[in-house]
């Protein structure tokens, strides 16, 4: 039984939001979870539509028209195949299979589901590598917070650190 | 005597008496200040003066200066240069002699040289791009800010001081209280493409017909604002604070290529000048026309004009009175339509300028959202009081003048357009044009307060878009409602829960903030959203918020002056709600804890016993009393509960034998079931607790407690529930209106909630 921990995340704000302002913020936020009951770490990334639109449109020079009805039907090959490369958890100095388990829209953002499946051990060294969308935007920052065993660890991830080691 | 005393102490403890256990000798707690969450706002508040009352009104001795313009602007388009010379009469009205005047030059930020870039922190990368590094390093800064080629008055020139984006301009004698004087400056500058940084005007380049559509602003120097609270204000322009103005009139004459379509604030006074003959007659038309926007530059004549590039020039002469900034659109490529709108007894003029590439959404609705947004903020507010209110398209543009604003919303190529760009459209239109009525008119220091516009005019704009849905069925296609982004108090949940090094109070300089989005629109929108709904009720919400529009409409309110007058007005005590809602990070999180039942019983319950053995008392020692024992204590007689309660306690019978008729006994309601019930507030904002209770028969009720229930019981309340139906279910908040972060602990019995993660899965799946 896992109790909805809404307490620790936040959304973002649109860029279509953001009226008489003159800065976008580039900003995603991934909650991720240690499951012990499923044995794996969940993730869900909550990105803007219109970056990750654009960072694919630079990296696959596709046009996927991400939500709306004229989306391309390869939109999840193209997405699965970026958060994959983007979104890594290391368990013990070994990568852990991705599993990407879709992504539905929620206002202006996209919220794309992961899963790492990993086999019981002792202990538990885990590194998170969050790299979404610094690719195309340098100036982008990705807020990880990792809920372990009733405690919450949070980090700013940006290109120059894109990657933590969990001290819970 | 004792027996009475004991009388009053024993009906007094009909339940569980918390026993004061002997505890080895305690540690002494320190004193403490008042911390009750109702405090007064007396120490945060400014104290009320003559130019501000504690009512929340304009005091007596209440001033603000005022800065009127002269102005002849020329636009190079070929360059992209703005070439200008002013006459500025400032009137000093303040009770104090100023030996200097502040300017603003907020191209200044635009400056080779600016400081604001360096405002903020970066790092050296892993890697660059070679384009990267080329843009970091290498690239060429734009040459912007302003040009300042003379300063001087009718003896000659000013000797004046640049700090980046102020200057001050040093009298040769000071400026004597209720005197005005007057000074020129003269001064250009390159206009900036505002597609590159978002600056909130310039121009944008449409390479396939090699032309410009310019958005103009901020291209004067203009007069910093001098208050009883500030002083001279002496924050820079960074970037995200936006601006301080005070009111005046303005002559602006703007002198373009012929073949531009230029609108600007204010009237404009040479029509028939600028204006061609079939122009006049369409205009005129348009004046008369209240459902159908009319064209005043169709597209096939914007498309015709692209490629003119004149080299004549034309000149537009504005006169606008009683505004605090000037703002002006030009381009060969504009289509321009007109409807007019009636506010009051009044015809305002609702405009649209827009290029082909926003068609086909801009032609169908920025004309009918404008006029829409007037009649909905003035119902709230006030009328209206200018003659016409402007929407011209620009891209990923959202900004707000004296009557012109900046919206984007641009379809694809093909005219297709989705539901994220039609919906985004509409809402920033209602919101720039709201601005209008906040911070144009109510005239707050932005520079100061972001939420003082932003969150009062998102709050408005969340009301203006479900009227504007109502009021144009057609433009909500399908749905029931508009669907507006901010406004319900659930959808504030994840900003209020998220991690506290990434908010800040409300009451916060929005330079400083992190989340500006929801920290200066979407909390104080969703807060007063909530007041209206939830606190207040509409009716002392909306009389009290018209009266602070009206006390301060053409004035400089301060954020005390909004607070006050909204209690003032309504006689709603909100110390509580602006303390928790605006000067901290707090949040709300109320739930229902322990429920105990109880049954009416003859016999003293065990803490009775124990009470009675403490004090050396017996039964015949105390009157027949009545007691609420536990129902779920062992040996309890099940068949004791869902009986009346005067079947089981005698005690209760005699008395009602005693003092009831006949008649009186028979009507009489008895409640069989007794519940006490503990509500718990985790989070620390105090909320009206809002409580359904459903019952064994299906029904229901919602009691909504006041907020004033927390008021000696910060972290739990309890209440205590009589009724002739079992109670079978407690939903804290049933309607998600007071924006709690965790609803997990919100119902009895519990309700099992399983894991976001999973949620999102089936939910995708399905």
């Amino acid at each position: 039984m896992m109790k909805t921990w809404i307490l620790f995340f936040i959304t973002l704000v649109p860029l279509t939001s953001l009226q008489s302002l003159d800065h976008k913020f580039y900003l995603s936020v991934t909650q991720m979870e240690f499951d012990a009951e499923n044995n794996r770490i969940t993730a869900i990334s909550r990105v803007f539509v219109d970056d990750l639109e654009e960072t694919l449109r630079q990296r696959y020079d596709v046009q996927l028209a991400l939500g709306t009805d004229r989306e391309d039907e390869m939109a999840s090959f193209y997405i699965a195949r970026y958060v994959e490369q983007k979104l890594i958890v290391e368990m013990n100095n070994e990568s852990l299979k991705f599993s990407f388990a879709g992504f539905t829209y929620q206002n202006d953002q996209i919220v794309l589901l992961s899963e790492f499946g990993f086999i019981p051990s002792d202990q538990y060294k885990i590194k998170v590598t969050n790299a979404l969308i610094t690719d195309a935007y340098s100036e982008q920052q990705n807020l990880v917070h990792f809920r372990m065993n009733q405690k919450k660890q949070s980090e700013v991830l940006t290109k120059e650190r894109p990657f933590f080691v969990l001290a819970l | 005597m004792k027996k009475l005393i004991h009388l009053f102490a024993a009906l007094a403890m009909v339940f569980s008496i918390p026993l004061a256990a002997q505890e080895e000798a305690p540690q002494r707690e320190p004193g403490h200040y008042n911390n009750n969450r109702f405090k007064q706002l007396y120490e945060e508040f400014s104290t009320p003066n003559t130019y501000r009352s504690a009512s929340g009104a304009p005091g007596p001795d209440y001033y603000q200066q005022r800065a009127d313009y002269k102005m002849d602007i020329t636009l190079d388009d070929k360059n992209a240069r703005i070439y200008g010379e002013e006459t500025i009469t400032y009137t000093n009205n303040s009770p104090d002699n100023l030996e200097f005047l502040w300017v603003q030059l907020d191209q200044n930020v635009r400056a080779k040289d600016s400081k604001s870039p360096l405002r903020n922190g970066s790092g050296v990368n892993l890697a660059y791009t070679a384009g990267n590094f080329a843009q970091s390093f290498m690239g060429e800064p734009f040459d912007g800010g302003f040009n300042i080629e003379w300063v001087k008055d009718s003896r000659g020139n000013l000797p004046y001081t640049i700090n980046q984006t102020m200057m001050r301009v040093d009298l040769a004698t000071p400026l004597l209280s209720g005197q005005s004087y007057s000074f020129s400056i003269k001064w250009w500058y390159n206009i900036p493409d505002h597609t590159v940084n978002r600056a909130r005007s310039g121009y944008e380049y449409f390479a396939e017909d090699g032309n410009r559509a310019y958005v103009i602003a901020q291209f004067f120097p203009r007069m910093a604002v001098y208050s009883d609270v500030e002083g001279w204000q002496n924050h820079q322009f960074w970037g995200s604070g936006e601006f301080a103005l005070p009111f005046g009139d303005y002559e602006v004459n703007i002198t373009v290529p012929e073949d531009h379509v230029l609108d600007a604030t204010g009237e404009l006074q040479n029509r028939k000048q600028v204006f061609s003959k079939e122009m006049m007659k369409r205009y005129e038309q348009a004046k008369k026309s209240y459902d159908t926007p009319v064209m005043i530059v169709t597209q096939e004549e914007a498309e015709a004009a692209e490629k003119g590039f004149a080299e004549k020039t034309k000149t537009w002469k504005f006169i606008a009175r009683n505004v605090r900034d000037y703002g002006f659109a030009t381009s060969r490529k504009f289509i321009w339509d007109m409807m007019a709108v009636k506010i009051g007894n009044r015809d305002v003029m609702a405009v649209s300028l827009y290029p082909k590439e926003g068609n086909p959404l801009w032609e169908e609705w920025s004309t009918r959202a404008v006029a829409s947004t007037l009649k909905s903020y003035s119902k709230y507010t006030f009328d209206y009081p200018y003659h016409k209110a402007i929407s011209v398209h620009a891209k990923n543009q959202g900004m707000e003048y004296p009557m012109i604003c900046w919206n984007y919303g641009r379809p694809n190529k093909d005219g297709t357009y989705s539901d994220r760009t039609k919906f985004g459209m509409m809402s920033v239109i209602i919101h720039e044009v709201g601005h209008n009525f906040f911070p144009m008119i109510v005239n707050s220091d932005e520079r100061q307060w972001g939420w003082m516009d932003e969150g009062l005019d998102t709050f408005m704009q969340y009301l203006a878009e479900q009227e504007f849905g109502e009021a144009y069925p057609a433009a909500i296609e399908g749905l029931d409602k508009y669907p507006s982004r901010r406004g319900a108090p659930s959808a504030i949940v994840p900003y209020m829960a998220g991690d506290q090094s990434y908010i800040a109070p409300i009451m916060s300089n929005p330079e400083n903030v992190y989340q500006l989005g929801p920290n200066a629109y979407a909390k104080p929108a969703t807060a007063l959203n909530i007041l209206r709904e939830t606190v207040m009720g509409r009716e002392l919400f909306d009389h009290a918020f018209k009266t602070y529009a009206q006390r301060w409409m053409f004035k400089h309110p301060t954020p005390e002056d909004f607070f006050r007058t909204m209690e003032d007005a309504s006689a709603v005590d909100l110390d509580w709600f602006w303390r928790s809602w605006f000067y901290t990070t707090d949040y709300v999180d109320i739930g229902v804890g322990e429920v105990k039942s109880y049954y009416v019983s003859n016999e003293p319950t065990p803490e009775m016993k124990e009470y009675m053995a403490a004090n050396g008392l017996t039964e015949a020692d105390l009157p027949p009393l009545v007691y609420l024992a536990d129902l779920n204590a062992e040996d309890v007689d099940p068949n004791l509960t869902a009986a009346a309660p005067s079947e089981t306690s005698t005690t209760l019978k005699e008395f009602m034998m005693d003092n009831m008729t006949e008649a009186e006994r028979s009507k009489v309601k008895e409640p069989k079931y007794f519940y006490e019930i503990s509500f718990e507030k985790p989070g620390g904002i105090p909320m009206p607790l809002i409580v359904e209770y459903t019952y064994e028969d299906g029904s229901s009720e919602t009691v909504t407690y006041p907020p004033e229930i927390w008021r000696k019981n910060d972290a739990e309340v309890k209440r205590v529930i009589s009724s002739d139906k079992k109670l079978t279910g407690i939903v804290v908040d049933p309607k998600a209106e007071t924006a709690d972060i965790d609803t997990a602990n919100n119902s009895w019995p519990k309700k099992e909630e399983g894991s976001e993660f999973d949620a999102l899965k089936a939910q995708i799946k399905g």
